[in-house]
């Protein structure tokens, strides 16, 4: 038997080099099938790979992903999608409804909704998806550090999280964002990203807490492994779904929450375009001109929507019971 | 037998005393818990070394000192001549390589998120010098084949696999770094009868193979019985009697000893009824605040105001082995014919 | 031994069954398929004896008995066909209502795991009491009395002060106790005890254990008990039935099962299990591993696992064990085996 062994190793690993480098997804799962059934895949597996070959093979994450690549192309290069120009204003035609010519209709001031929503895309996707960012990277560090080490550091990173937990969103964003002059994406982002990490970082430190005494940490420990290798290969991959699923659906609630902001005067200011500011000076003239509101905020849940896709189907591909 | 030959590693009064706190921030000692108080063991190379107590006896406790993942109160782990706690950075890493652990718990030993390939692998990128990269995946398979598991299921994951079959995914993973000492503790107690034969007998072929010695920690006195070479049994964070095989299951001296023995239900119609039942009253006191003198005289129908006084220290007293009772004396509990 | 001619199976036994579970089906429909966690069982349990239910993991044997307690989660959990008869009535047939006014005085259940049966927040003489003030509508005063007694009963020192207490104020071997108390709260004829003593260690063991038979002395109650250590079925037991992948494939009295086994699984069992006299040599374990119930083999449910299994030509006509379920038949006087060649194998 363990005469044999190494020979068959070798023959195997040619065959699955190829397999790795294959192009296609159709060609991948044919000789992936094969390759299984032959029972020599020596292709050394891993969360992350195996996650990303169920992805590409997941609709919901295919359609996610398709729906965020149409947005995120929107946020980018608005040119592709419109040719008018959203700041040419003409007031006869103050909120005409959509028609063949203008497709969304015209706004209050007279200017083309549908240039303005698609040009709206860029600071929604952008004050959302940066906030996440920043309130993820926080929520991890802190809740990371907070459950790993405990003691003391974690009673005092707990009363901390306390203290902000007690100022409501808008509130703290509010009363940040006033003290400041200027008032652009990074600003909002930031005082987004303040007053929005609590959460995320409870469900890391929970998490942390629960695994860290889990005897397959204290096995790595046991094999010599450091405190940044326990963290990053036995503890975050465990704490990754629940605050991912929590990231997808806070994407909404932070574009939501600038919406609120720039209502209130204290978010982004004009000349500026989001969904938020244009769903909110819709609203005005919710009565007679509804698709002032509904056409920022078909687009807004469409984003959302698709950042929920992506979160559901990743939070599966990274739990290897339900593969 | 053992004397003519150096232990591999000794253990010299090992102490183990968790504070009991109170209050988050501000932090007050209110008590310590004596989690192991005191124990001295030498194992010897390619030996099996069992240490049986009921739960609570501290027997996973010195497990975790024995491998660094706690450090002694007081008390010396010696590994070729060094003390464990005293090594630095590249001694303990030399430690970890020559010393490595199976876990109870099958479900809960394996990182679910992790391959096992993955899982049996990491000990060489902790270690890169031990297998160079190229060879890892062939020695992976290596080692699954070893334990007896289809070298081809590197690539599941371990809720995949059944609880037997995780327990020698366990065991791979330990013998990754081909350690010459092997922390067994509980390996077998959360599996089934028919399972844990088969890793009973995995454990001995890989001794017989690899020349390993294990310290055996376990409840179950007849999986210990089948496996150990020597055995030390505890009590409340001590050991009460130690000696080789036949002493402690044939003689033994102490009569917590003689308890424990007698309690294990016999497998044979035959032997029913056969063997003296002794049922000791009460439970295990609390370490935190254990009994003075011998610590097993609220449970001892022998105990004398000598017990309570004075802390018996583990000698011979006449027996040929080791005991800690003021009033040891060999019975015969099992009759073995 | 002249009973033998009224229930022959149970050589030894006394009068008429209290407890019956004919041909019990229980399978678990979930998303992910069917399982069938117990396959045509067929048991009964005499006044005053003890009927172990000896098995490893997946072998159905709680789930068998939490269908007579009519504490299987439905849904998933369904009962799909047999019968449960206690005194000769069907329980299946009884109103849940009377199901409710059953439990208790009749049969009643210690579970594994005392900790997590208890209330936390309920002190545990209110809790042994409660059985008294639901069924038989006895005061605070009159309950707390009987909690008492019955701590008393089953062994738990200074009761008068422990009433009071809080489950987690009591060690593990204590809490048992105090399931114990809980069930024989009602005098029940039927005690079914699910690994009462897994949990514990093994001195604090032979002290349920002891406890349990005492008690059944006391009462002439039946016991059920369901365990996978074959130490204490050898030690407690009357008679035994090994079941394996939801069925019995070995049931008669203990000293005939375990002397002379006539199935291979029992026979397996007992040579995995390290003997004194085992020292120093190898087991000889049954190989493989018990069966997805999800996915449990055609033919003889053992016999992919079995070293006698005999399937295709080597197999005599009408069986194979890869082909035809085996019936659990009686093999000899009192003795019952599901396996194709028990006679081949372990003679008349």
């Amino acid at each position: 038997m363990t005469d044999q062994q190494p020979r068959d190793v070798e023959d195997d690993l040619g065959g699955t080099q190829t397999v790795i480098e294959s192009g296609s997804p159709q060609d991948q799962k044919a000789t992936e099938t094969t390759v299984a059934q032959a029972g020599g895949e020596l292709r050394q597996a891993s969360l992350w790979s195996d996650a990303w070959r169920q992805l590409r093979r997941s609709p919901l994450f295919l359609s996610g992903a398709a729906l965020f690549l149409v947005f995120a192309v929107m946020a980018v290069v608005p040119q592709l999608f419109t040719n008018a120009d959203p700041n040419v204003a003409d007031l006869s035609r103050s909120a005409e409804g959509p028609s063949g010519e203008a497709w969304f209709g015209y706004d209050i001031q007279g200017r083309d909704y549908f240039a303005n929503v698609v040009h709206g895309a860029r600071v929604s996707m952008a004050v959302g998806f940066f906030t996440v960012l920043g309130i993820l990277t926080i929520g991890v560090v802190v809740g990371a550090l907070a459950g790993y080490y405990g003691g003391w550091l974690d009673a005092v990173l707990a009363r901390v999280t306390d203290v902000f937990y007690g100022v409501p969103l808008i509130l703290g964003a509010f009363l940040l964002l006033s003290t400041l002059s200027n008032r652009g994406v990074p600003e909002v982002s930031l005082a987004l990203m303040v007053f929005g990490w609590m959460t995320a970082m409870r469900l890391v430190r929970s998490t942390v807490v629960s695994v860290k005494d889990a005897d397959y940490v204290q096995a790595a420990r046991a094999l010599g492994a450091s405190t940044w290798r326990i963290l990053t290969r036995h503890i975050l991959p465990n704490a990754v779904a629940p605050v991912l699923v929590y990231a997808t659906i806070t994407v909404g609630l932070i574009i939501a929450a600038e919406a609120t902001l720039s209502f209130l005067g204290i978010g982004l200011q004009l000349p500026e375009v989001s969904w938020g500011l244009q769903i909110n000076s819709g609203l005005n003239r919710f009565r007679d001109s509804s698709f002032l509101v509904f056409f920022p905020s078909l687009f807004l849940s469409l984003t959302v929507l698709s950042f929920i896709l992506m979160g559901d189907a990743l939070r599966d591909a990274l739990d290897p019971k339900l593969r | 037998m053992s004397d003519s030959r150096e232990p591999i590693l000794v253990i010299k009064d090992l102490v183990k005393h968790f504070p009991l706190t109170s209050g988050i921030v501000f932090r007050r000692t209110v008590g310590q818990v004596q989690a192991v108080d005191g124990v001295s063991l030498e194992l010897y190379p390619g030996e099996t070394m069992g240490l049986v107590g009921e739960s609570g006896c501290g027997k996973s406790t010195v497990s975790k000192l024995m491998m660094g993942l706690t450090k002694p109160t007081s008390g010396q782990i010696i590994f070729e001549g060094k003390d464990v706690a005293g090594m630095g950075r590249r001694e303990l890493r030399r430690y970890r390589r020559q010393v490595q652990i199976v876990f109870q718990d099958p479900y809960a030993s394996l990182n679910p998120r992790m391959t096992v390939g993955n899982i049996v692998a990491e000990a060489w990128e902790i270690h890169p010098d031990v297998v160079p990269k190229k060879e890892r995946s062939r020695r992976v398979r290596e080692l699954l084949d070893l334990v007896g598991l289809n070298p081809d299921y590197v690539n599941r994951y371990p809720h995949q696999f059944s609880g037997g079959q995780r327990q020698r995914i366990g065991v791979a993973r330990a013998l990754a770094l081909r350690p010459s000492v092997l922390v067994c503790d509980e390996p077998v107690s959360a599996l089934d009868v028919s399972v844990q034969a088969q890793v009973m007998n995995l454990l001995e072929d890989l001794q017989d193979e690899l020349g390993l010695s294990y310290l055996f920690i376990a409840h179950d006195l007849s999986v210990v019985r089948h496996l150990s070479d020597r055995v030390a049994v505890m009590y409340l964070g001590r050991i009460v009697e130690s000696g080789s095989h036949a002493d402690v299951y044939d003689r033994p001296a102490h009569p917590y000893t003689q308890a424990l023995l007698s309690a294990v239900p016999v497998h044979e119609p035959a032997l029913r009824g056969a063997k003296e039942r002794i049922v000791l009253t009460g439970d295990v006191p609390s370490p935190a605040n254990p009994p003075s003198g011998c610590r097993f005289r609220t449970r001892c129908w022998k105990a004398q105001q000598i017990c309570v006084d004075e802390d018996p220290a583990l000698t011979d007293r006449g027996q040929g082995h080791p005991s800690a009772c003021h009033f040891a004396e060999s019975v015969e509990i099992v009759h073995v014919d | 031994m002249s009973e033998t001619l009224t229930t022959p199976q149970f050589a030894g036994s006394v009068g008429v069954p209290v407890l019956e579970v004919d041909d019990l089906h229980v399978e678990f429909r979930t998303t992910y398929g069917t399982v069938s966690a117990v396959n045509g069982i067929t048991y009964s349990v005499n006044k005053g004896e003890t009927l172990a239910i000896l098995g490893e993991s997946g072998s159905g044997k709680s789930v068998s008995v939490q269908a007579v307690m009519g504490i299987l989660d439905t849904p998933p959990g369904f009962i799909t066909s047999g019968s449960i008869r206690f005194h000769g009535e069907d329980i299946l047939k009884m109103s849940s209502h009377k199901q409710r006014i059953l439990r208790g005085p009749g049969i009643a259940m210690v579970f594994q795991d005392a900790l997590s049966s208890l209330n936390p927040v309920f002190s545990v003489g209110h809790q042994i009491g409660e059985m008294h003030r639901a069924h038989q509508g006895a005061s605070r005063r009159e309950a707390k009395a009987k909690a008492i007694e019955l701590m008393e009963r089953v062994g738990i020192p200074a009761a008068r002060e422990r009433v009071n207490d809080y489950p987690h104020q009591f060690s593990g071997g204590m809490r048992q106790r105090v399931m114990i108390a809980m069930a024989l709260a009602l005098d029940p004829e039927i005690l079914i005890a699910d690994e009462p003593t897994t949990a514990l260690d093994v001195t604090v063991q032979a002290q349920i254990m002891e406890l349990l038979s005492d008690l059944q002395a006391d009462t002439g109650m039946g016991l059920i008990l369901i365990t996978h250590d074959l130490g204490v079925v050898n030690e407690v037991a009357d008679r035994v039935a090994v079941m394996y992948a939801g069925k019995i494939v070995e049931s008669g009295t203990i000293d005939e099962v375990f002397t002379s086994p006539t199935h291979p699984y029992t026979a397996g069992l007992m040579s995995s299990v390290p003997q004194a006299e085992s020292k120093g040599t190898r087991l000889n374990p049954i190989t493989g591993q018990p069966p997805n119930l999800a996915a449990i083999p055609a033919g003889c449910s053992f016999h992919p696992r079995c070293p006698h299994a005999r399937v295709g030509s080597a197999a005599a006509p009408g069986r194979d064990c890869a082909v035809e379920v085996p019936d659990l038949r009686e093999v000899r006087p009192g003795r019952k085996s599901g396996c194709h060649y028990s006679e081949e194998l372990y003679g008349e």
